[in-house]
C-alpha cells in the first residue's frame, strides 16, 4: 500500500474512529434487539423440533405439492447470499471505486445467507436424521449418492460455494483483524490475534493478499452464476409443467442478484442510520445501487416475459394451466401483487435520479423487492406443482404455522447473525477505505 | 368332545382345525411361540383356507390367507363358480370386521332399562341363564329380528324358533322383494332371476345398481367384463335408465335421466313399440294381454310423464327389439317407488315380449339348490315393521340387523324396543339397535365360525358354500349357532341332539352329500367333509333350467305416489345405498370409510349430490352445507356438484349417521332415512325410499368434505376431461 | 449382492407389465381395497385424508365429460406405470427409487431420506409420502402382511406391481427349474377385479394375455407424449 498524501492523512485516525466504533460501544437498544431476535429464533427452534418430533407432516405439504415455503425459502437465501459475491465480486473485478464501503456489508451477507439456506435443507427433509446419506462416503450401504440427481449438484454447489464466499470474506478481513488486534483489548484480541494470521501490513504480505485476492474474485463470480443455475436446474431439468424451461437457470441468476443487491441497499441504509456513517455511504451510493436494481429488474422483467410468453402462446395444455393459475386463477392475488413488487414499482421510482438519490426510498425499494421475490420463490415451486399432469389431482397449498414459524425464526437468526457479527468484524473494511483514500476514488 | 388336534388336521388337510370348534376356547395368543408352535402353525409359511363372505347376501366364496394364527389377507376363491376368484371390496375389508377394535368382546347386560347407565360385561354362563329365565316365562310373543339367515343356522334357527312358538323374521333395509314379487307376478318364479349379462349385446338397466351391492355383485361384475370385452367380436351395449347416473349407470354407454317413479311407464312405451313394430314370438293371448296393458297410456303421454322425449323413446326401443340378445332388468331407483313391484313387472315383461326369458343374455331360472329351506320364512318389510311395533311384544331377539338405524324414524319403531320386555342381541357390534338391547351375546365373526350358505338367487351351478373358522376365536364370543343350541338345552327343547353348531352343521351334510353325491358311510363322508370345506364348499353340475310356462299378464300400471306436493317441495329426494358402506354395514371398517366414492371421490362422510345449476339458482356453492327439508324432518350435509343428476333430484348416499357403531361409524355423517316419509312399495310394503320431496336451503355455511380430487371443491376448475390427460386416442 | 438373480434359467430377463381396459372396469375399487390390504397401507383417518395425504397406491381417477343430460362420467385407475424411462429415478439424491433389472420402478423405503424430488417430477402424482408414523388401532395390525415392511415416518412410497408376489413367484419357478407361467404371478389389484379389467404378466413372453391385451388396436400409454416408456398399456373405453 502506498502511502497516504499529507492531504488525507488526517482522515486516517477518523476512519479508524468511525469505522471501529461499533465495534466497542453499544447501546442499550442493542441487546434489546438481540433479545428480541432471540426469542423469534427460540420459536423457530421449537418449532423445527416438534416438526422433528412429530414428523414433516406438520408442514401443510401434500400430495402433489411436495415442495413448498422450505425450498422456496432455500432458494431464496442462496439467492440472497448473491449479493456479497455479486456486489463486490464484479465491482472488484470491475475496478469500481464505489464499492469499498459496499463490500463487507455484502460479503456478510452472503455468508450469513448461506448458513440460513442450508438450514432450510434440513427443515425439508423427511427424514433429517438420516441427512450424511447425501455425503459421499464409503459406507455400509455400499452405495455412493446419485450423482445424477440435481439435489446431489446442488448440494456441492452450496458447499462450493459457502467455502469459497468463506475465504472471499475472510481474506480482506485479514488487515482488519490485525487492526483490530492492535486496537481493541479484552476477550476479543486472542481472537483477533489468531484470526490475523499474523499478519504486519508488510509489502510481501500486501502482494500475497492481492495476488490471492486476484485469484479468487473471479472464480468466486463463476461459482456464483453456476450455483444459482444449478438451483434452477433443480427445477429446469424436471418434468414438471412450467418448471421444465431452459430460462430456469439464467432466471434463477438474475433473479437472485436482484434479491441480492435489494437486501444490501436495506442494510447499507440501516447500518448507515444506525452507525452515522453518511461520510462512507453517501446518496451516489444508493443512486448507484439503485441504478443496479433498475438493471436486474429489467433483465428480470425481460427472462420472466420471455419464459410466460413461450407458454402462452405454444399453449401446451399442462403448461398452460399453471400460466392460466397464475395471470388469472388460483394464483392471481400473490402473482399481481409480486409483480408490482419486483418490477412495476422499482421501475417507475429508480428511473427518478431524485429517487435514488433518496436513501429511505431506494431502501424501501429493496424491501418491496425481497418481499416480492419471497413470493416470486413461492410461486415459482408451488404453481406448477399444484397443476400436475393428471388433472384430477389439481390441489392448492398454503404454509402451516409450524412452517411460518420456521421461515421467521430462520429470518431472525439471519438478522441476529448478521447483528452479533457486527460487534465483531468491522462493518466496512477499513484498508480498503484507506486504500480507496489513497486511489482517490473516496469522495467525500 | 375335544378331538385329537393332529388326527383332525390330517384328516382336513388345508382346512382349518379342530381346535376352533367351539367350546374348546382358549386364551388370544399375543405371540407366537417359535419353539412350541401351535399345531396349525408353521412359522413362516402362508395357509389358505378356503370360507365364504358374509358382508353380503351374494356369498362369494374366498380363501383367507392365514400366517402364524392371523388372518392377513382375504381373496377370492378361484375354485368358486359364482366369484372365480374374484372379489369385492367390501368382501376384502370383512378382515377389519375381525380385527375391529370396537367387536364386542365378551357378553353384555344392561342393569336398567332407563337409566342410561352403560352396558357391564358378565360371564356366558350367567347370559344364557338370563335368557333361558326370560324365555321361559313369557308372557306374550317372542320374536326374532335377524338379518337373512341361509342354510343350516336358518334351519337350527327357525326350528329353536318354532319349538318355542315364536316367530323368526327376516330383515335387511332395501332388501330386492319387489324385484322377486315381479318375478312372481310376470313369470310365476318365486325367485330373484339369474341375469345372464355375459350372453346379453344389449343391456337395458331400469336402474339396477348391478355394478354395485345389488344381488351378487361380483358375479354379475364378472359377467360384465364379459359382456363388454369377454366375447371376440361382439361388443355388449349398455343403456342405464334412472333420474341420478349410479356407479353402475357410469359405466352405461348412454344414460336416460328419467324422471323419478316413471320407469314402469318407459318400459310400457318401449313396449307397445316392440309389440307394435316388431312381429312377437308371444303366443297370441298373451300378445293380447301385453298390447293392452302396455298400451293402457299412450306415448306422448308416456313421454311427458318420463320426461324422455318420444324421440329418444322410439329409438331406445328399437334398438332394444332389434339387438340379438336384448336383456332388460329394472332394480335400484326402478325399485324405491310406491309402485315398485308393478314398474318392475313391466319391465321384466319386456323379456317376454322379445322371447329373451329363458334363452342365452336373458332372464334364466334354476333349479335351486338343496335345503334352501329359508322360502317359508317371512321377511320384514319397513311396513311390516311398523305394524309390528304395535304389537305387546314379550321378548325381541335381535341378529346382526339394524332396524333403528335403516328405518326411517317416521315409522315408530322404537316403540318395538322400548316397549318390549326384554330384548337380546347377538350382534357382533354395538350399533343403533343392539345398543338398545337388554342383553348382548355376542357372536363370532364369521372368520371364526363354521357356516353354511345356499346361494339364494338363481343360478346356473347349484351352490352351498361352506365357512370354516380360519383363526381362534379372538375374543370371549360365541357363535350364534351354538348359543342356541345351548338355549335349546336349557330349555330342555326336543330335536337338538347335537352339542355343537360344528356337529350339527356336519348332519345336515351328510345328508346333503348323501343325496347329491351318494356318499355313505362315516369315513366317507369323513373324506367327502374334508374335501368339501378345503374346496370352500359343495356344488352340483350346470343345474336344470326351469321352463316358465304360464307367464300371467302382467300388472296394470299404477303411478307413484309422493310425500308433498311440488310447490312447496320441489325436489325429489333421492337416498340410494353407499356403493362401499351399503345402508351402514359397511361403515365400521376404515378400509371402507377410506375408500373414494368413484364418482364425488368423497370419503369418511355424508354429502349430497346436486346438479349445478339447481345449486346455483339456490347460491349453493361446492362443498357449501345444504338443508334438505322433508314434511318429516331435515338434515344438514356438504352438497357437492354432481353434473349427472337431474336438476330436480337431490341425491343422499346412506350408509352413515349412526348413533352407536364403533369408533369409525359413530356419529359420523348423516342418515338420509331420518327424514323419510312412511312410504311403501304398496305391494310388498319395502320402504319406498325415493318417494319423499324436499325443499333445500343454503346455508351459507361451508362444509368439509373430504375428497380425493381436491380440484372438486374449487369452482375455478373446469370440468376436465379425460382427453387431455391421454395422449392418443 | 452377487448371488442376487434376476433373470430366470433360460436367460431371459423378465419385464414385468400390467393392461388395463377402461371398457371393463366400473370404478368398483374392489382392486384399492386390495391393495391396502396386501401392501399394509396405511389407515389415514379422516384428517390426514381432509389434508390431501390419504394414501392409496391404485386410485380410480373420474373424468367427466359433456353437459347435462349428455354427460358421461370416466374411470381411470391410476398406479405407479413403472416407467421404463422413470422420471422418478434420476433426481433422487441416494437411490432410494431405482430401475430393477425386470422392469419394476422399486422404492428402497430405508434409503430414502425423504427429499420428495421423486413426487415432484412423477408426471403420474401417484408417489405417496408418510408425513407421520402410521398407526393401527388395535388389534387392526394382527392383518399386516409380514411380507411387506411397513412404513414409517419420512419416506416415500408406491406400488410396487406386489413384488412380493414376484419374488414369490420367481423363487418357486427357480425351484422348479421354469420360468414363470403366464397367471402364476398376480398382483393383489388384479387378483381382485372382478370385471377383470387388470392384466398383469412378462411382456417378455409374447404369448402371455398382457403381451397379447396390449397389442389391441385401443391400446394407449398415458402421457405417452412423455417418453417415459409406462409398463401400463390402457385399452381405450369405447365407443
Ligand atoms: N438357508 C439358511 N437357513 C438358515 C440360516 C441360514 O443362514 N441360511 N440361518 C439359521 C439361523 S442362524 C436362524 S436364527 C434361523 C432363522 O429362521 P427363522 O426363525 O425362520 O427366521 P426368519 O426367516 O427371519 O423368519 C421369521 C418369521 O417371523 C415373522 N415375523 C417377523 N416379525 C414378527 C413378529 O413381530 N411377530 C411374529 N409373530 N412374526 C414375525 C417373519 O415374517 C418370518 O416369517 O434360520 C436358520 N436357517
Ligand atoms: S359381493 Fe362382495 S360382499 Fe357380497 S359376498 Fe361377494 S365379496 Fe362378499
Ligand atoms: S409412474 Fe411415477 S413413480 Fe412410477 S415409475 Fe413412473 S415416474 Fe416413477
Ligand atoms: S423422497 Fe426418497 S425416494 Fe424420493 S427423491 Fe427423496 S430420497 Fe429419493
Ligand atoms: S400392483 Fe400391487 S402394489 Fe401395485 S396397485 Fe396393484 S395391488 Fe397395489
Ligand atoms: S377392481 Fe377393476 S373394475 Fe373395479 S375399479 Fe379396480 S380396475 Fe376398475
Amino acid at each position: 500500500m502506498t502511502t497516504p498524501a499529507p492531504a488525507e492523512e488526517h482522515q486516517i485516525p477518523k476512519i479508524n474512529r468511525d469505522l471501529l466504533a461499533p465495534l466497542v460501544t453499544t447501546h442499550w437498544s442493542y441487546f434489546l434487539l438481540v433479545g428480541a431476535l432471540a426469542c423469534l429464533v427460540a420459536a423457530g427452534a421449537g418449532a423445527w423440533s416438534y416438526q422433528f418430533r412429530t414428523g414433516i407432516g406438520r408442514t401443510n405439504l401434500h400430495p402433489p405439492v411436495f415442495w413448498g415455503v422450505y425450498i422456496a425459502s432455500f432458494i431464496f437465501w442462496v439467492g440472497a447470499s448473491h449479493s456479497g459475491t455479486f456486489i463486490s465480486g464484479v465491482l472488484r473485478l470491475t475496478k469500481a471505486e464505489w464499492r469499498r464501503p459496499i463490500t463487507r456489508i455484502a460479503e456478510l451477507m452472503t455468508s450469513i445467507s448461506l448458513m440460513i439456506a442450508t438450514l432450510f435443507v434440513f427443515y425439508h427433509l423427511g427424514r433429517v436424521w438420516r441427512w450424511y446419506y447425501l455425503i459421499p462416503y464409503p459406507n455400509q450401504r455400499e452405495i455412493w449418492p446419485n450423482f445424477r440427481s440435481p439435489l446431489m449438484w446442488d448440494a456441492m454447489a452450496v458447499f462450493t460455494y459457502a467455502t469459497a464466499s468463506t475465504i472471499y470474506l475472510y481474506l480482506p478481513l485479514i488487515p482488519d483483524f490485525a487492526l483490530m488486534r492492535d486496537r481493541i483489548e479484552g476477550w476479543r484480541k486472542p481472537l483477533y490475534r489468531a484470526l490475523s494470521l499474523g499478519w504486519q501490513g508488510t509489502q510481501q504480505q500486501w502482494q500475497v493478499l492481492e495476488t490471492a485476492m486476484r485469484i479468487i474474485t473471479p472464480l468466486i463470480v463463476m461459482v456464483m452464476v453456476s450455483v444459482h443455475s444449478i438451483v434452477g436446474w433443480d427445477f429446469g431439468v424436471s418434468l414438471v409443467p412450467a418448471w421444465h424451461s431452459t430460462i430456469f437457470a439464467p432466471y434463477f441468476v438474475v433473479g437472485a442478484v436482484h434479491s441480492g443487491v435489494g437486501l444490501v441497499v436495506i442494510g447499507m441504509y440501516v447500518l448507515r442510520k444506525i452507525y452515522h456513517l453518511e461520510d462512507y455511504i453517501g446518496r451516489e451510493h444508493f443512486d448507484k445501487m439503485g441504478k443496479l436494481l433498475l438493471l436486474t429488474t429489467l433483465g428480470l422483467a425481460y427472462l420472466y416475459f420471455a419464459e410466460l410468453l413461450t407458454i402462452w402462446y405454444g399453449n401446451i395444455p399442462d403448461h398452460r394451466w399453471v400460466v392460466d393459475a397464475l395471470l388469472t386463477g388460483a394464483f392471481a392475488g400473490p402473482f399481481w401483487f409480486m409483480v408490482g413488487c419486483i418490477y412495476v414499482i422499482p421501475l417507475i421510482t429508480l428511473t427518478l435520479p431524485a429517487f435514488r438519490h433518496w436513501p429511505l426510498g431506494v431502501m424501501f425499494i429493496g424491501l418491496l423487492i425481497n418481499i416480492g421475490m419471497y413470493i416470486e420463490r413461492v410461486l415459482l415451486i408451488v404453481p406448477p406443482l399444484a397443476y400436475p399432469r393428471l388433472p384430477f389431482n389439481w390441489d392448492s397449498y398454503a404454509p402451516s404455522w409450524v412452517e411460518m414459524t420456521i421461515v421467521v425464526g430462520s429470518l431472525a437468526l439471519a438478522v441476529l447473525l448478521y447483528v452479533l457479527a457486527v460487534k465483531f468484524v468491522p462493518i466496512i473494511s477499513i484498508w480498503e477505505e484507506k486504500e480507496g483514500l489513497v486511489h482517490g476514488g473516496r469522495q467525500q | 368332545m375335544k378331538l385329537k388336534r393332529r388326527t383332525f388336521i390330517k384328516a382336513l388337510g388345508l382346512a382349518a382345525a379342530g381346535s376352533f370348534l367351539p367350546g374348546c376356547e382358549r386364551e388370544v395368543h399375543h405371540l407366537v411361540p417359535y419353539v412350541l408352535p401351535d399345531d396349525e402353525i408353521v412359522p413362516g409359511v402362508a395357509d389358505w383356507y378356503a370360507s365364504t363372505c358374509r358382508e353380503c347376501q351374494a356369498g362369494c366364496g374366498v380363501v383367507v390367507r392365514v400366517m402364524e394364527g392371523r388372518a392377513k389377507k382375504i381373496e377370492g376363491n378361484s375354485e368358486h363358480p359364482l366369484n372365480q376368484g374374484k372379489l369385492c371390496a367390501k368382501g376384502q375389508a370383512a378382515l377389519q370386521g375381525l380385527y375391529n377394535p370396537d367387536r364386542i368382546r365378551e357378553p353384555l347386560r344392561r342393569p336398567e332399562r332407563e337409566g342410561r347407565r352403560p352396558f357391564e360385561p358378565l360371564a356366558w354362563e350367567e347370559a344364557l341363564t338370563q335368557l333361558t329365565e326370560r324365555l321361559r316365562k313369557v308372557q306374550g310373543p317372542v320374536i326374532m329380528i335377524s338379518r337373512p339367515l341361509s342354510g343350516t343356522l336358518a334351519e337350527l334357527v327357525s326350528t329353536f324358533m318354532r319349538a318355542i312358538d315364536g316367530e323368526l323374521y327376516f330383515y335387511e333395509p332395501g332388501a330386492d322383494l319387489p324385484l322377486r314379487a315381479a318375478s312372481r307376478a310376470a313369470f310365476g318364479m318365486d325367485a330373484w332371476p339369474h341375469i345372464d349379462l355375459a350372453g346379453s349385446d344389449y343391456v337395458l338397466s331400469f336402474g339396477a345398481p348391478f355394478l354395485e351391492g345389488w344381488l351378487s355383485p361380483v358375479s354379475l361384475g364378472i359377467a360384465y367384463g364379459q359382456m363388454r370385452q369377454g366375447r371376440p367380436l361382439t361388443r355388449g351395449r349398455f343403456v342405464q335408465v334412472e333420474p341420478r347416473l349410479s356407479l353402475t349407470g357410469a359405466s352405461a354407454d348412454r344414460w336416460i335421466p328419467i324422471r323419478p317413479g316413471t320407469a314402469g311407464l318407459l318400459a310400457m312405451g318401449i313396449g307397445q313399440i316392440l309389440l307394435a313394430e316388431r312381429p312377437s314370438a308371444l303366443p297370441e293371448t298373451q300378445r293380447r294381454t301385453y298390447e293392452r296393458i302396455y298400451g293402457d297410456i299412450p306415448l306422448d303421454r308416456i313421454a311427458a310423464l318420463t320426461d324422455i322425449p318420444r324421440e329418444e323413446l322410439v329409438r331406445t326401443a328399437r334398438e332394444f327389439g332389434s339387438a340379438g340378445a336384448p336383456l332388460a332388468i329394472g332394480g335400484g331407483a326402478a325399485c324405491a317407488h310406491t309402485n315398485a313391484t308393478e314398474s318392475l313387472a313391466a319391465i321384466q315383461g319386456l323379456n317376454v315380449v322379445t322371447g329373451r326369458i329363458g334363452r342365452p343374455g336373458g332372464l334364466r331360472f334354476y333349479e335351486p339348490a338343496l335345503f334352501s329351506g329359508t322360502q317359508s320364512i317371512p321377511w320384514l318389510t319397513e311396513r311390516s315393521l311398523g305394524e309390528l311395533a304395535q304389537r305387546a311384544l314379550s321378548v325381541v331377539l335381535l341378529y346382526d340387523s339394524n332396524p333403528l338405524h335403516t328405518a326411517p324414524p317416521s315409522i315408530p319403531l322404537r316403540r318395538l324396543f322400548e316397549q318390549a320386555d326384554f330384548v337380546a342381541s347377538f350382534s357382533p357390534f354395538m350399533d343403533d339397535s343392539t345398543s338398545a338391547a337388554d342383553l348382548i351375546l355376542p357372536d363370532h365373526s364369521p372368520l371364526e365360525s363354521w357356516g353354511d350358505h345356499v346361494q339364494p338367487t338363481s343360478f346356473p351351478t347349484a351352490i352351498v358354500s361352506l365357512s370354516q373358522p380360519v383363526v381362534t376365536p379372538l375374543y370371549d364370543t360365541r357363535a350364534v349357532g351354538d348359543t342356541f343350541l345351548s338355549l335349546a338345552h336349557r330349555l330342555g327343547l326336543s330335536g337338538f341332539p347335537r352339542e355343537t353348531f360344528h356337529a350339527f352343521l356336519q348332519d345336515r351334510w351328510r345328508r346333503l352329500l348323501s343325496e347329491q353325491a351318494g356318499t355313505h358311510g362315516e369315513e366317507a363322508f369323513a373324506a367327502a367333509w374334508a374335501h368339501h370345506v378345503q374346496q370352500g364348499g359343495w356344488w352340483g353340475r350346470p343345474g336344470r333350467e326351469l321352463t316358465v310356462t304360464a307367464a300371467p299378464p302382467p300388472l296394470p300400471h299404477v303411478p307413484a305416489t309422493f310425500d308433498g306436493d311440488d310447490q312447496n317441495w320441489p325436489l325429489y329426494f333421492h337416498p340410494y345405498p353407499s356403493p362401499s358402506l351399503g345402508q351402514g354395514r359397511g361403515a365400521n371398517l376404515p378400509w371402507l370409510q377410506e375408500l373414494p366414492d368413484a364418482l364425488t371421490s368423497a370419503m369418511w362422510g355424508t354429502w349430497a349430490e346436486i346438479n349445478p345449476h339447481t345449486a346455483q339458482a339456490h347460491g349453493i356453492r361446492q362443498g357449501d352445507i345444504v338443508r334438505i327439508v322433508s314434511r318429516y324432518g331435515s338434515i344438514e350435509v356438504p352438497a357437492l356438484y354432481y353434473p349427472a343428476i337431474r336438476p330436480d333430484v337431490i341425491a343422499v348416499p346412506m350408509g352413515q349417521g349412526h348413533q352407536e357403531y364403533g369408533r369409525y361409524a359413530s356419529r359420523r355423517g348423516v342418515n338420509p332415512q331420518s327424514i323419510l316419509a312412511p312410504l311403501f312399495d304398496h305391494r310388498t310394503g319395502v320402504l319406498a325410499s325415493a318417494a319423499t320431496r324436499v325443499r333445500i336451503e343454503a346455508t351459507g355455511r361451508p362444509g368439509r368434505p373430504v375428497l380425493l380430487e381436491p380440484s372438486a371443491l374449487d369452482p375455478g376448475h373446469e370440468l376436465l376431461t379425460i382427453g387431455k390427460a391421454r395422449s392418443s386416442p | 449382492m452377487s448371488e442376487h438373480k434376476e433373470e430366470p434359467q433360460d436367460g431371459r430377463p423378465y419385464k414385468w407389465e400390467m393392461v388395463i381396459d377402461l371398457d371393463r372396469c366400473t370404478g368398483c375399487e374392489a382392486c384399492v381395497v386390495a391393495c391396502h390390504a396386501e401392501n399394509n397401507i396405511r389407515i389415514s383417518g379422516e384428517q390426514e385424508a381432509a389434508d390431501g395425504r390419504a394414501i392409496n397406491w391404485i386410485r380410480i381417477e373420474r373424468y367427466w365429460e359433456g353437459e347435462y343430460p349428455n354427460v358421461k362420467a370416466r374411470f381411470m385407475p391410476v398406479l405407479c406405470q413403472h416407467c421404463g424411462n422413470a422420471p422418478c429415478e434420476p433426481v433422487c439424491p441416494v437411490y432410494a427409487s431405482y430401475h430393477t433389472p425386470d422392469g419394476l420402478n422399486a422404492q428402497v423405503y430405508n434409503r430414502c431420506i425423504g427429499v420428495r424430488y421423486c413426487g415432484n417430477n412423477c408426471p403420474y402424482t401417484v408417489r405417496q409420502f408418510n408425513w407421520f408414523d402410521p398407526h393401527w388401532d388395535a388389534p387392526l395390525a394382527e392383518q399386516l402382511n409380514p411380507d411387506v415392511t411397513v412404513r414409517q415416518n419420512g419416506i416415500m412410497e408406491k406400488c410396487t406391481f406386489c413384488v412380493q408376489r414376484i419374488r414369490q413367484g420367481k423363487e418357486q419357478a427357480e425351484k422348479e427349474g421354469r420360468r414363470v407361467r403366464d397367471g402364476e404371478v398376480v398382483p393383489a389389484c388384479v387378483q381382485s377385479c372382478p370385471t377383470s379389467a387388470l392384466l398383469f404378466g412378462d411382456r417378455n413372453d409374447p404369448t402371455s394375455r398382457v403381451s397379447q391385451s396390449a397389442a389391441s388396436d385401443r391400446g394407449f400409454h398415458l402421457l405417452e407424449e412423455l417418453g417415459t416408456h409406462p409398463a401400463i398399456t390402457y385399452l381405450k373405453r369405447l365407443p
